[in-house]
């Protein structure tokens, strides 16, 4: 009996000129999306191509340790284009230095800065917004429609059963529903697939399959939503309506009640606290750095100091290509003792950071969380986005991996490569211990053949720790993802159990 | 007569009808929770903007000890936080807040940064693990949330009395349909202007007091502006809903099409707007941004005579004066100029490219009143461009006031350049005599005269959905 009332659902509702125009106004923004959004995928892998490129050659050309300052680059994603998540608003290139952990930095970085003025846009948005709208439209008359039609009460008096009724409706509807889902996210993949020549791995296919999933559980909510409201209205005018209101709450104000209400109940650090804190930290150092040097300018031998050297952009990065003992010497003895000391600092900073700052990111973090489990779209969003990997935790596995990277990097520095012991003239210099100790910088002036950078060979890389970004792998997903699923069928299941005990209640008559 | 007793009768319909108290209930929760929310950052926004400009007072008065200090001291501009930010803030929210210069260059000068971007910084760490969210201005509420709810009000204008049976009523009565038409929109129109009033009532009356009558709120002018241009907005989507309206046979079908449309217009269009003038006006990367620029100022260098190109000190030279400086001096400036006039390009391409995704979204009525109402507020994007000029005026300014300084000074060399600070004066100067930059005051009447054009297209809409609603309601078959 349940089939046959979902198959006359089904055909009742699948030729309805309605439905039918309205999933054609969802395929075409679905395709404009999808065009543009490809689009500014495709952009984004040519730049960063592009700055690998850039990096390697920097990297290849690189003539002392102290210029050393690799570039981590978090890769583009082909799923961004489902769901753009943080992808928008974070600084997608880590540089390891050796005055700084990596962290999250609020230098705008964006191509064109101005854009930001308009809201964020992804296939996820349009389906949040388009594909419920339809839900609703599609479910709104279901109960009060055969109400005033009096289907109902035939169906009723030939001994169909109440519940059957309603999971007869709910499946079908959700079945309908599945059919412009299936086909925005056909037209999609083979738009990003074919026509942009995007390539998704294999467990990508699994996340998509999850996204499309996820999607109709989402449009499911509204189906269950809507029937309950249709079953508590006697007329279907009185149903749209306030299906429609609470369709404008749950999918376009409740969103961003999260957000704002963390931001307002938990309050941030401000910028300036921070930046004073950080100033105080340096000031420290460089007091320190004051002494250090006096008493460094004790030890040198004396003699003129004179050079071909040069800085770039930090203090620490300075390089002598060529000079008199005494220059080297002082720069040596600034290597020994002032460059561990600042990474010392660097450290320092990174736990002012961590202790004043942090727990206030995810404070405020964690109550637009909790505040979200209420809402099914903020769900729906992130629950996407942790899919799409382009979510929060996502990005912060990033930063992780870039700060352990840091720390393996200055380990092998220090331990392997000695650069702060015994070979800490390769730190600044192509010359020789030997070199530096004794150097013939005057007979090479007179000579005319002193050492500059178009004569320094660059550095040997080779042993250099890789950065590997360690993603999780499809298992992190469940355990993140579960409860916002879990949450949002209880919603549906509670809502459903609603809607029949209002039907139990209806009077034939 | 007539057409007043049937505005009357409309009216009253409205205002019984069940829909009509979920809306306004909702719509005044909405104006509620802004207010409330709208406190909160602004008093966050204002407290940090103030924080910047002492800082950077003291900045000034710190390194007016000697002027060639003063001279390349990085300055900002900070935009602040306006009372107009209620009006419109999506807009406002996504620019950045700080524009930095020093008397010599725009931007942040050296080696620090290898971005375009640059030129700008925010002053507010915004946690990035947050959603990115809608701020919830005037502009939202009423273009967003209020234009939905004039075709929730509106959709069964005509075929709802249709269904019911009084349409064949009214028009066997000796009234005629154009008086029958003009009742039903005005109605709307007179309705959906005092829930919009009777909001911004509520919105500033809980600002006032959830700050303790401390936050701004604006002006009485302003207020009035932004109700003259809304309720040309609002009358677009009610001519919208009456169309719809004459044209479905049933009331569903026209809720459903004109919902849709409302999502393509508000939500869909302005983003997709943007992204595509992204596509069809692409502007060059950071990355060749830098390199065009340096390769050209570089040039420029290298085009100098030899002479300028080496530098020596004084002392080598008996102390008397920089040799070639003058030649140098002129090097320097030259290469100066040419990464301002590619500072200036690189920001004009941003802002270009966003102009043209403003531009094309204006086939959106949502993007017309947003725009509108940044204008209103004195906030947004043109405000920015302004502010971005100013920046640029004031920097010439700073710069003029450094070297008529360094005239007067007998001990400096007279080299006023952006390389070597010894070249010219060290002198104290007075911290209040360094020019300022002022506060520009919003004027109401230029704003309104630069929306004109967009009051015009808005009207232009207004008569497409007009000559639409009306050959469709004297279509309409009564049978």
């Amino acid at each position: 009996m349940i089939g046959e009332i979902i198959l006359k659902e089904i055909k009742l509702k699948i030729f309805d000129l309605r439905f039918i125009i309205s999933t054609l106004i969802v395929l075409l923004l679905v395709i404009f999306s999808v065009i543009v959004l490809s689009e500014k995928y495709q952009k984004e892998v040519d730049d960063y191509q592009i700055a690998l490129q850039n990096d390697k050659e920097k990297m290849e050309a690189m003539v002392v340790y102290s210029f050393l300052e690799p570039n981590l680059r978090y890769p583009p994603n082909p799923l961004s284009i489902f769901n753009t998540g943080i992808s928008d608003r974070i600084n997608k290139t880590v540089a390891i230095k050796y005055n700084s952990v990596p962290r999250q930095n609020p230098e705008i970085i964006s191509e064109n800065p101005l854009l930001k003025i308009y809201s964020h846009f992804d296939l996820i948005t349009v389906f949040r917004l388009v594909l419920s709208l339809l839900a609703i439209i599609l479910i709104y008359d279901s109960f009060s429609g055969e109400k005033e039609a009096g289907t109902l009460k035939l169906m009723l008096s030939n001994g169909v059963k109440r519940s059957h009724i309603l999971v007869a409706k709910l499946t079908s509807n959700t079945i309908i529903l599945i059919i412009p889902v299936i086909f925005s996210f056909l037209i999609s993949l083979v738009i990003i697939t074919g026509i942009y020549g995007v390539a998704f791995p294999g467990i990508q296919w699994i996340r998509i399959g999850l996204i499309i999933l996820y999607t109709i559980v989402f449009l499911s909510f509204f189906i269950a939503l809507g029937l309950l409201v249709s079953s508590m209205t006697v007329n279907s005018s009185v149903s749209l309506i306030l299906l429609t209101s609470l369709w404008v709450m749950l999918c376009v104000i409740q969103p961003n009640l999260g957000s704002y209400i963390a931001s307002t109940v938990i309050n941030m650090p401000s910028n300036e606290t921070l930046e004073t804190a950080y100033k105080e930290n340096w000031n420290e150092f460089s007091k320190k750095q004051q002494e250090i040097l006096e008493q460094i300018n004790r030890k040198i031998p004396s003699g003129i100091q004179n050079g071909n050297m040069g800085t770039y952009g930090d203090e620490y990065k300075f390089v002598v290509f060529d000079g008199s003992t005494p220059l080297l010497m002082k720069y040596l003895y600034r290597v020994l003792e002032i460059e561990p000391l600042r990474h010392e600092y660097a450290e320092k900073e990174w736990d002012i950071y961590r202790q004043m700052y942090l727990p206030s990111l995810e404070k405020q973090h964690q109550v637009q969380n909790y505040i979200d489990y209420l809402s099914p779209a903020a769900l729906f969003q992130s629950v996407t986005a942790s899919i799409a990997q382009t979510d929060v935790t996502h990005y912060d596995q990033f930063l992780n991996s870039a700060r352990t990277y840091r720390s393996t990097l200055m380990h092998y520095l220090k331990n392997d490569k000695k650069l702060f012991s015994e070979n800490a003239h390769e730190y600044f210099t192509n010359l020789s211990k030997e070199e530096i100790e004794n150097s013939q910088y005057e007979a090479r002036q007179r000579a005319n053949t002193t050492h500059g950078y178009f004569n320094t060979p660059p550095l040997d890389l080779s042993g250099l720790p890789v950065f590997s970004f360690q993603q999780d792998f499809l298992s992190g997903i469940f355990t993140r993802v579960f409860i916002n699923f879990f949450l949002l069928l209880v919603y549906i299941v509670t809502l459903s159990m609603l809607a029949a005990a209002r039907m139990k209640k209806y009077d034939v008559r | 007569m007539m057409i007043r007793m049937l505005i009357n009768k409309e009216i009253s319909g409205v205002l019984h009808s069940f829909r009509f108290q979920i809306l306004i209930v909702l719509t005044m929760l909405v104006f509620l929770i802004a207010g409330l929310f709208h406190v909160n950052s602004y008093h966050i926004r204002h407290e940090g903007d103030n924080l910047d400009l002492n800082k950077q007072a003291l900045e000034i008065q710190e390194h007016a000890t000697s002027l060639n200090r003063l001279a390349t001291l990085k300055q900002h501009m900070v935009r602040k936080a306006k009372a107009g930010d209620v009006i419109s803030l999506n807009g406002e929210k996504g620019l950045p807040d700080l524009i930095f210069y020093n008397a010599f260059v725009l931007g942040e000068s050296g080696y620090k940064s290898e971005h375009r971007s640059h030129l700008f910084a925010n002053n507010d760490l915004s946690n990035y693990k947050l959603n990115q969210i809608t701020q919830f201005d005037w502009a939202f509420i009423a273009g967003v949330i209020l234009s939905f709810f004039i075709l929730v009000l509106t959709y069964d204008a005509f075929s709802g009395e249709k269904q019911a049976g009084t349409l064949k009523l009214q028009c066997a009565f000796p009234v005629s349909r154009m008086s029958l038409f003009i009742a039903k929109y005005l109605a709307f129109l007179l309705i959906i202007t005092s829930v919009f009033i009777l909001g911004i009532i509520l919105n500033l009356i809980t600002i006032k007091l959830a700050s303790g009558f401390q936050a701004e709120i604006p002006s009485p002018l302003q207020i009035g502006g932004i109700m003259i241009t809304y309720m040309i907005y609002f009358s677009f989507f009610i001519l919208l809903g009456l169309w719809f309206s004459s044209k479905a046979g049933e009331p569903a079908t026209s809720l459903a099409y004109s919902l849709f449309t409302w999502l393509i217009l508000v939500f869909f269009l302005p983003s997709a707007m943007a992204m595509l003038a992204e596509k069809i006006h692409p502007i060059p990367s950071s990355f060749e941004h830098n390199q065009q620029s340096s390769a050209t100022s570089g040039q420029v260098f290298d085009n100098a005579p030899p002479k300028a190109q080496s530098y020596g000190p004084p002392s080598s030279f008996g102390g008397k004066v920089y040799p070639h400086m003058e030649l140098r001096k002129k090097a320097i400036d030259e290469m100066t100029t040419v990464m301002n006039e590619f500072n200036i390009k690189g920001f004009n391409d941003m802002y270009s490219q966003v102009k043209l995704g403003a531009d094309l979204g204006k086939i959106s009525p949502f993007v017309i009143i947003r725009s509108i109402s940044e204008r209103i507020a004195g906030n947004g994007l043109e405000d920015f461009y302004q502010d971005f000029n100013r920046v640029v005026i004031h920097r010439s300014m700073l710069l003029e006031f450094i070297e008529e300084r360094d005239r007067e000074d007998p001990e400096s060399f007279h080299f006023v350049n952006s390389w070597h600070p010894e070249t010219y004066s060290s002198a104290p100067v007075e911290a209040d005599e360094i020019p300022i930059i002022e506060d520009a005051d919003p004027k109401l009447g230029s704003a309104l005269k630069d929306s004109v054009l967009d009051v015009g297209i808005l009207i232009f809409f207004n008569l497409l959905v007009l000559v639409g609603a009306w050959s469709g309601f004297l279509r309409y078959d009564v049978r």
